[in-house]
């Protein structure tokens, strides 16, 4: 099988020359004096890079960076605004919740006497705890059971 | 004169172009690699320049390629061993520079609407370089139809003349798979030339 193929192969390299040959037909010129100019011109460009003068050449390169960057940081943009005003909050919704069953389903009762006993076994002063957490503790919703208010802390 | 090109004062006598070894032993030199450079450039920017032509096929792509195959020349001759032929070595690039060029042609016109065939073909009708007949333009459209893999080889091979162990080294391809992929599009481009007449 191989040495049939490799027979067609043979074949076809001598049939190749069947093809046409443009270079041999002159049918690629160069603009005149071309090859006078360009020691000039790779000179110029050697010059400009040992200047650390950024090649002008591909504009489309850079272009396309540019591009590429921009749909990038509007992305990023979009992505923080669909964080802030729909991906957030559903996530502390999901929060409570997990919150909720994990309270649910704790051996401990969470009331304020569990807490103040936490508390001392952590020696933990209740007047400290008040004092730093009052702000946090009053913002929280009184109607959870969960949750304590400053009163409840300090008795 | 170009604006802001270098002035050099030597004399390049380009029907006896300076020995390799003895631009190589100027660039080395700070004082006169500028010169010994320009003489590099003179001695062999006309090969290099239809190495690349035959790859990328308009002339100003092959202007834009050559330029930037003498910069990378310029960059990594001080690195040069001698463990080639200097023309080898600088082939090497120009080849790669060509090939790159043209992949990165095929990204860039990934996103249009037409064809990057197409847009090969319509991009050398329209060089003012090219004066191809109607023969030519057959084969060069049967060329632009094959897939990039064997439009490569084929470009390689039949354009440029290159060995099957030299476009290994430099395409990172086995002989046998280039040989399956010259033959292939040999075959392709016989068969639409048929289908054509």
């Amino acid at each position: 099988m191989s040495n049939e193929i490799g027979g067609e192969m043979q074949s076809n390299n001598k049939h190749i020359t069947e093809l046409p040959k443009p270079w041999k037909d002159h049918s690629f010129r160069v603009p005149e004096d071309y090859f006078d100019h360009l020691p000039d011109r790779i000179m110029q460009h050697i010059t400009m890079e040992q200047d650390g003068v950024k090649s002008i050449r591909r504009p489309v390169i850079r272009r396309w960076i540019i591009r590429v960057s921009s749909a990038a940081a509007i992305l990023l943009l979009g992505w923080l605004g669909v964080r802030s005003f729909y991906w957030l909050p559903h996530q502390e919704q999901l929060f409570q919740q997990e919150l909720a069953m994990f309270i649910d389903a704790s051996p401990v009762e969470w009331n304020e006497a569990s807490l103040v006993d936490y508390a001392v076994e952590q020696e933990v002063e209740t007047t400290t705890l008040f004092e730093e957490s009052s702000t946090n503790l009053m913002e929280y919703n009184p109607d959870w059971d969960v949750y304590l208010n400053a009163e409840s802390i300090i008795y | 004169m170009i604006p802001g090109a270098v002035k050099t004062d030597i004399n390049i006598d380009v029907m006896n172009p300076v020995a390799d070894a003895d631009i190589l032993k100027d660039f080395r030199n700070p004082e006169k690699s500028q010169d010994a450079f320009r003489q590099l450039v003179v001695k062999y920017q006309e090969r290099l320049y239809w190495v690349i032509r035959k790859i990328v096929l308009v002339h100003e792509d092959a202007d834009d390629v050559l330029q930037d195959t003498m910069i990378k020349i310029w960059k990594g001759l001080t690195r040069f061993r001698g463990d080639a032929e200097l023309y080898t070595w600088m082939y090497r690039i120009a080849v790669n520079e060509a090939i790159s060029f043209n992949r990165y042609n095929k990204l860039r016109n990934a996103g249009n609407n037409r064809d990057a065939r197409d847009i090969m073909i319509s991009k050398l009708q329209a060089d003012p370089y090219y004066d191809g007949n109607e023969v030519q333009d057959k084969l060069f459209q049967a060329v632009s139809q094959l897939p990039e893999k064997q439009r490569e080889v084929f470009k390689l091979r039949y354009f440029s003349g290159m060995k099957y162990e030299e476009m290994s080294r430099v395409l990172h391809t086995s002989e046998g798979a280039l040989k399956a992929s010259y033959y292939h599009a040999v075959k392709k481009i016989k068969a639409q030339l048929t289908d054509n007449d």
